[in-house]
């Protein structure tokens, strides 16, 4: 049977087949009881299969094991959707009164504030009962009439209410007075009253930012005008105005072609309607002659009726006293909805014949979520609806109000985990007839109705936020996949999810989940705005989302997304297939762009790395520099009249990339979509320029403070600056240094050095303590002073003694063996670690050994200490610190054979001497060219405790071949940022105790 | 009555849960005060914000930075840009190195997710990558060991590597690490119960010939020992609980190649009716099957598709019912079958359905037959007002007219039957005859 129409819809052959069940469902667990696993991870269903079964399980015949066929339940190859431009798109000019709101969500312990914010400036409302008895008494004029008292002190005091003020100001006396007297009856409402009604309200309002349930189902639709598929032409419905109270039919004539993305030809104005309180939700019927549209408010619900010929017209509004939390319109059967109250009432509406309840609950379904959440939708029955709120979901049949089965609850049989909440159940009617949509903060559900209990598929959609809209798309042809697209208010999400099956064969989701874009990332896909425009858009952007709405043609998919100011905006994703690897601006297979990299070791196999080919670096590096650009580019457009398009786009565009990969569409910067969202930011920055800033700040006039001091001899040095600009530029230029004696100042006071303080001078236990503590030792210190170390050391000094006597029998010659063996250990541990990294080990044994140590050695050590230079003395920090895990075989830090011939043997911690291997400092590369000698090592010693970090990032870097970090171009920027690398790796590998664990496979 | 104490059991019942769920007693308000609660859910939470997560002075610069770099892994995933999250990836397997318990136990499993579905999405990722990855990532935490185990069967399985898959289920059957197998009991349960169906798949390609005699396949022992291994972890799972579909038929199967008729019937019953499980069409469908198969009664037939008709009135088989129903030629049972036939066509799925229409016309002519069409009109009084606007409206009219003239017209007769007059379906099938007249004039 063919299915393949290329309309919106599917062919009403199909549903023939929703009557078909699948001959076998993936095994499943059936447990009774609450959830007990805990949330732990947001990346639930990844490289999972979930279950798999053998096709033809039952009817094996033998000698049919060559055409064994499993299928699983999460299949790994989807059909492959990718976004036509950059970012999305704005579709509708902005509105322009929208109210954003911008910053941290109000703390409800902030009630203090608003209550002085109501007194001081709505004070006529706060105490005027109180003042009119009271002004008969009192008075604020000067003078003293015979029975009224002045309180001409209250006004001052109220003036100074103004500013932060000193709170032990005698007048206050005064204040204080006269609250004990006449606090609770001077205010017209009791402040403890007031005080509980406001931090209740901040709570709700503060929840209501967080997440908020009114808004479940989205308040966008997209309804083609005919039924017949030809013809294009459809309908946006969506609600605009400052509070989302106008209800807009905008009629749209999607243009589709079939290289090209469908282009959207909105009619100038839309069809509007006032309603008398903000737009929640809509719900769409199927379009046939006409079709219905479902419109809910807070306090009211309201049918519109539409169709080709006819204007949008409103049938009937209802009304009720509580609130309405959910409006279906019926797919079955024309002119019926459902609408549910939060109060847990269900009713079926038919319009213009009346409501009929068909359920009522006074709490939850199956336990007590306190939530008055409730939801409704169709089945495959006209008569049969889901009864839904946060525990759960309910088949409930309108005809027998006894006659119900549960559809879904939160339970261990769908794998919930704890606290998991059901956010919206939707009928996916197009997709499949007897299929129901649940999702949870976690958990996308796909529900046979006729498998109640049992999810016949699950996804962990791995949202940041709730998802609370949903929409379905059904499959265009039997080969094709369905696909349903969750949105999110607060992150503005959009999740892209296949599946398939549910009639011959059971469901399965066909490939990982795909994010799309949402209109907050879309800044920075355009060139870069000025930082007070840049914020004015991102506040714009980043509200939450209202609604989602889609519309599939062909290869084509449209998502329509609404924010919560009115602002719509759509995408356009293409279906990748064979055909299309042929067209140059979409996919080529992409076999050149990573690859797996068999290593042998065990522990690092699934390291994934790329070639380093050098096509693969051309890539990358011109990816790099694609992004640097975009970075760098600020593109004024203060002013309106500024072109919209820079020419540097068009310079990126033309960039040489011989090697397209496959994702690079989506990088390069849309000359269009610039010129739209060019268009559609405008009056959000002219309506902002066009207010008048009123500085409430208080201004302090300074000139009279600093004034320049011209003197005489001012004259003469007016041109020095001048020519010391000049140098510095010059200099610049050279990346030389400006030196002082260059530039003709007068010359710098030259301070000494302070005489550094000796530690012997002041043998007293603190300044002891202060100077163990200044070389990082205090731990130590007080070790040795409560003696709790005492086994250490005498472990230490022991062992030492060993050593001793093994180093005398070893021969010195071995040191340049031991120093290539650390070389190739770093190399293989893809050099990470650095010097200082490992010398500031904090590991108990070796802790242990540098305080045996340090006693041995603590004269010496010393005695170093006071001849040494400051930078000797760092230096000498170091060489201890990295002494620390080896063995103190040393005495003096200049002779540094016997170390080295440890760490080849036991311990490979000074490995880091190996990066000296590639120059990489000036410094040390002019120090490498000396004549080989001690202090050459010790040098390199030193500098590779400064410096060491960077090489070995380097070294891996290429050895990854050019990702990540290779990828910094120019070489001025890649010691800073391989040094940064380097600190970042440097902490992360601080805690690790021993190497082993690194080949924790 | 008996509702409003179920409400009641339900709430005493709702209490425990809530107890058990340990969620935060919110101040319960009294009903006429439901002011909005809604903001109840709590927010998810994000394995990149630690879940003890108390300021940023805590945590480590290493966490800070897997963290990190799980969320970039993560937008990249998400993006589909696998060639950057596998770049991101092969830096983030450091966080392995974490030491806190809990953090690396959570690493291995994050990573192998992760890591199998970037090595999925690549390009040149072979089979030894995967199973070097599956096999560190199953040893490295060991308490997501079972669970390991089972999806890289699946990926052997689907890999087609069937002896290999089988020799990795056996490794993971006899694994026993402490309390650490005892934690992955439902995982556990899996494995043998793959086991068990590997066996039978075993078992299918050992079986001879289905014309041979009973003797030479008792020469088989090989093939025997794969049954009785195969039955006892099937029969051991089938009794849980569940949805067990392809197990339940290959356990038939095999139960029925040795003529065990009685044992496969109380298999299959126990699946179907035992009420701890829950309901499953396919259980009543496997049943009916075996009925048919082994020539049962009608009543017997009758019967299990009556239960089937209770728990899914739309099913396909509903159709046979009616079939089963009108060969008695009883009128009890002609009545039965036109309620069965309407409920069917009340379903949105079966409304464009030729043949089941064709049944119910073929009902009512039986009835009309046997003047008992009082039958009929009680049926449709209830029925009417959904079946003009659900199949006689004129929009559905001029549907038919155009896509299925054969369906209008079956349509116009059982109309004509019920006694409606004067309905817009009629004008639309007048014309469309006329139509056809006039065509084949």
């Amino acid at each position: 049977m063919d299915l393949s129409n290329h309309s919106g819809r599917v062919d009403f052959t199909s549903s023939n087949m929703d009557s078909r069940f699948p001959d076998q469902h993936f095994p499943h667990f059936y447990l009774d009881g609450p959830p007990e696993n805990m949330p732990r991870h947001s990346l639930g269903g990844w490289g999972s299969y979930d279950r798999v079964f053998e096709i033809r399980v039952g009817q094996c015949d033998a000698g049919q094991s060559a055409q064994r066929e499993f299928v699983s339940q999460h299949t790994v190859k989807g059909e492959e959707w990718v976004p036509v431009k950059p970012a999305v798109t704005p579709l509708i000019p902005p509105c322009k009164d929208a109210k954003v709101l911008f910053g941290p969500p109000p703390d409800p312990m902030d009630f203090p504030e608003h209550m002085q914010y109501y007194y001081q400036h709505y004070c006529m409302d706060a105490f005027s009962t109180m003042g009119n008895l009271l002004c008969d008494n009192f008075t604020f004029k000067k003078k003293n009439t015979k029975c009224k008292k002045s309180i001409l002190w209250a006004k001052k005091f109220l003036k100074t209410l103004n500013y932060k003020r000193c709170h032990v100001r005698n007048y206050w006396q005064k204040v204080r007075q006269l609250h004990y007297l006449v606090s609770d009856v001077v205010s017209d409402i009791p402040p403890s009253l007031l005080a509980e009604h406001l931090h209740e309200e901040l709570t709700s309002q503060r929840e209501q930012l967080q997440f908020c349930s009114d808004l479940t189902g989205g308040a966008v639709g997209y309804m083609p005008l005919y039924e017949a598929q030809g013809s294009a032409e459809s309908c946006l419905i969506y609600p605009s105005g400052d509070a989302l109270e106008k209800l807009n039919f905008h009629r749209v004539v999607p243009e589709f072609n079939d290289d090209k993305p469908p282009n959207f030809l909105m009619d100038s104005s839309p069809f509007a309607f006032e309603l008398k309180g903000t737009i929640k939700q809509l719900s769409l019927g199927n379009m046939e002659d006409q079709g219905n549209v479902g419109v809910r408010s807070d306090y009211f619900c309201g049918s519109w009726v539409l169709g080709g010929k006819i204007r949008p017209r409103l049938q009937e509004v209802i009304q009720s006293n509580d609130r309405y939390s959910c409006i279906t319109v019926s797919p079955h059967v024309p002119d019926e909805l459902v609408v549910a109250t939060e109060y847990g009432a269900a009713y079926l509406w038919t319009v213009k014949k009346g409501l009929q309840k068909f359920r009522e609950e006074d709490s939850n379904l199956y336990f007590n979520a306190k939530s008055p959440w409730r939801w409704c939708e169709f089945t495959c029955h006209p008569r049969v609806m889901v009864y839904a709120d946060r525990t759960g979901a309910e088949i409930t049949d309108a005809r027998n109000r006894d006659c119900y089965q549960t559809l879904f609850r939160i339970g261990k049989t769908a794998a919930c985990v704890r606290g998991e909440r059901v956010l919206l159940a939707k009928y996916l009617s197009e997709s499949h007839a007897h299929h129901h949509l649940i999702t949870s903060q976690w958990s996308a559900y796909i529900m046979d109705e006729r498998v109640p209990c049992v999810p016949v598929l699950k996804w962990d959609h791995m949202m940041e936020s709730e998802p609370v809209f949903a929409c379905s798309l059904p499959a265009l042809s039997q080969s094709k996949n369905c696909k349903v697209l969750l949105g999110s208010q607060r992150s503005q999400d959009i999740m892209l999810l296949q599946y398939t099956g549910g009639r011959m064969r059971a469901c399965q989701a066909r490939g990982p989940i795909q994010k799309l874009f949402s209109p907050r990332e879309s800044l920075s896909h355009l060139n870069l705005l000025l930082p007070h425009k840049r914020h004015l858009a991102e506040e714009r952007l980043n509200v939450p989302a209202a609604g989602l709405t889609a519309v599939q043609n062909k290869d084509y998919l449209s998502v329509f997304q609404l924010t919560e100011t009115g602002d719509l905006f759509f995408q356009t994703l293409k279906l990748h297939t064979d055909e299309t690897t042929t067209n140059n601006n979409l996919p080529e297979p992409a076999s050149s762009s990573v690859s797996v990299e068999h290593t042998k070791e065990p522990g690092l196999s699934e390291n994934l790395q790329s070639n380093t080919d050098n096509d693969n670096q051309g890539y990358s590096e011109s990816e790099i520099r694609q992004r640097a650009l975009s970075q760098l580019e600020v593109i004024d457009n203060v002013e309106n009249g500024h072109s919209p398009a820079s020419d540097t786009n068009e310079d990126i565009s033309k960039e040489p990339n011989g090697t397209c990969s496959k994702r690079q569409p989506i990088q390069r910067k849309d000359h269009d979509l610039q010129v739209a969202w060019n268009k559609w930011l405008k009056p959000i920055f002219t309506k902002v320029a066009g207010k008048k800033r009123h500085l409430h700040h208080h201004q302090i006039k300074t000139r009279g403070l600093i004034k320049l001091k011209m003197t005489k001899t001012d004259k003469l040095n007016k041109d020095r600056p001048q020519s010391l600009r000049r140098d510095l530029q010059e200099v610049m230029k050279k990346k030389q240094l400006l030196l002082h004696g260059a530039t003709h100042l007068p010359l710098l006071n030259v301070t000494p050095v302070p005489y550094p303080v000796d530690p012997n001078e002041w043998p007293d236990d603190l300044s002891q303590r202060l100077t163990a503590s200044w070389d990082g030792e205090w731990k130590s210190w007080w070790e040795e002073k409560l003696g709790l170390n005492r086994e250490k050391k005498m472990e230490a000094l022991r062992r030492k003694r060993r050593r001793e006597k093994k180093a005398r029998a070893w021969s010195r010659t071995s040191l340049s063996g031991s120093f290539t063996s650390s070389v190739s250990y770093q190399d293989d541990l893809s050099g990470y670690s650095s010097a200082p990294s490992q010398g500031f080990d904090s590991d108990g044994e070796s802790l242990g050994n540098s305080q045996a140590m340090e006693v041995i050695d603590g004269t010496l050590e010393t005695e170093m200490h006071r001849k040494s230079p400051v930078i000797m003395r760092q230096f000498l920090k170091d060489q201890t610190l990295e002494q620390e895990p080896v063995e103190s075989a040393s005495r003096s830090p200049w002779r540094r054979s016997g170390p080295e011939q440890d760490s080849s043997s036991k311990q490979p911690t000074l490995g880091s001497s190996s990066s000296l291997d590639v120059g990489l400092c000036p410094a040390s590369a002019t120090l490498t060219q000396r004549p080989k000698s001690q202090s050459k090592l010790h040098n390199e010693d030193y500098l590779n405790s400064l410096f060491g970090s960077q090489e070995p990032t380097q070294e891996h870097a290429e050895q990854e071949g050019g990702f990540s970090f290779s990828q910094v171009p120019t070489a001025s920027q890649l010691s800073l940022s391989s040094r940064r690398i380097s600190q970042v790796r440097g902490s992360a590998q601080a805690p690790q105790p021993k190497k082993k664990s690194r080949m924790g496979f | 009555m008996d509702s409003q104490e179920g409400i009641v059991e339900k709430q005493c019942a709702m209490d425990d849960f809530e107890d058990e769920l340990n969620i935060p007693a919110a101040d319960v308000d009294s009903p006429e005060e439901e002011t909005p609660n809604q903001g109840r859910i709590k927010e998810p939470i994000h394995l990149h914000l630690p879940p003890k997560y108390k300021g940023p002075s805590r945590e480590t610069g290493f966490h800070k930075s897997t963290r990190n770099c799980l969320k970039i892994i993560r937008d990249a995933m998400l993006h589909h840009r696998w060639q950057e999250a596998a770049e991101y990836f092969s830096s983030y397997t450091q966080t392995l190195e974490d030491t806190t318990v809990s953090r690396q136990t959570m690493a291995c499993e994050i990573i192998w997710r992760l890591g199998t579905e970037i090595l999925h999405h690549l390009p040149n990722a072979t089979a030894v990558d995967f199973n070097a990855l599956y096999n560190q990532t199953k040893n490295s935490g060991v308490r997501n060991y079972a669970k390991i185990c089972l999806e890289h069967v699946f990926h052997l399985l689907l890999n087609g590597q069937f002896d290999e898959a089988k020799r990795q289920l056996s490794i993971a059957e006899s694994w026993r690490y402490g309390k650490h197998s005892a934690a992955q009991p439902l995982e556990t349960k899996f494995i043998r119960a793959y086991c068990g169906f590997l066996d039978y798949l075993i078992w299918c390609d050992k079986r001879p010939e289905s014309g041979l005699e009973a003797e030479d396949v008792s020469d088989n022992q090989e093939m025997h020992s794969y049954f009785r291994q195969a039955s006892v972890t099937l029969g051991e799972i089938i009794r849980q609980p569940g949805i067990w579909d392809p197990f339940v038929l290959s356990y038939i199967t095999m139960l029925e190649f040795y003529n065990k008729e009685d044992q496969a019937l109380k298999v299959l019953q126990n699946y179907a009716y035992n009420t701890d499980f829950p309901s499953n069409p396919n259980a009543h469908i496997y049943l009916y099957q075996f009925l048919k198969r082994h020539k049962a009664p009608q009543s017997k037939l009758i019967s299990s598709l009556r239960i089937l008709h209770s728990l899914v009135p739309s099913h396909e088989l509903m159709l046979e019912l009616c079939v089963l129903l009108m060969q008695t030629w009883s009128e009890k049972h002609l009545e039965e079958a036109l309620r069965v036939s309407m409920d069917l066509l009340e379903f949105s799925s079966w409304k464009f359905e030729t043949k089941a229409w064709k049944c119910l016309l073929k009902i009512i002519l039986n009835l009309k037959e046997k003047h008992c069409l009082e039958y009929l009109k009680k049926e449709w009084s209830v029925r009417r007002s959904l079946w003009l606007a659900m199949h006689f409206r004129a929009y559905i009219g001029r549907k038919d007219s155009v896509e299925n003239v054969k369906l209008l017209k079956i349509k116009t007769q059982v109309l004509r039957l019920t006694g409606e007059g004067n309905i817009a379906y009629f004008g639309i099938s007048l014309k469309v005859r006329r139509r056809e007249q006039a065509d084949k004039a």
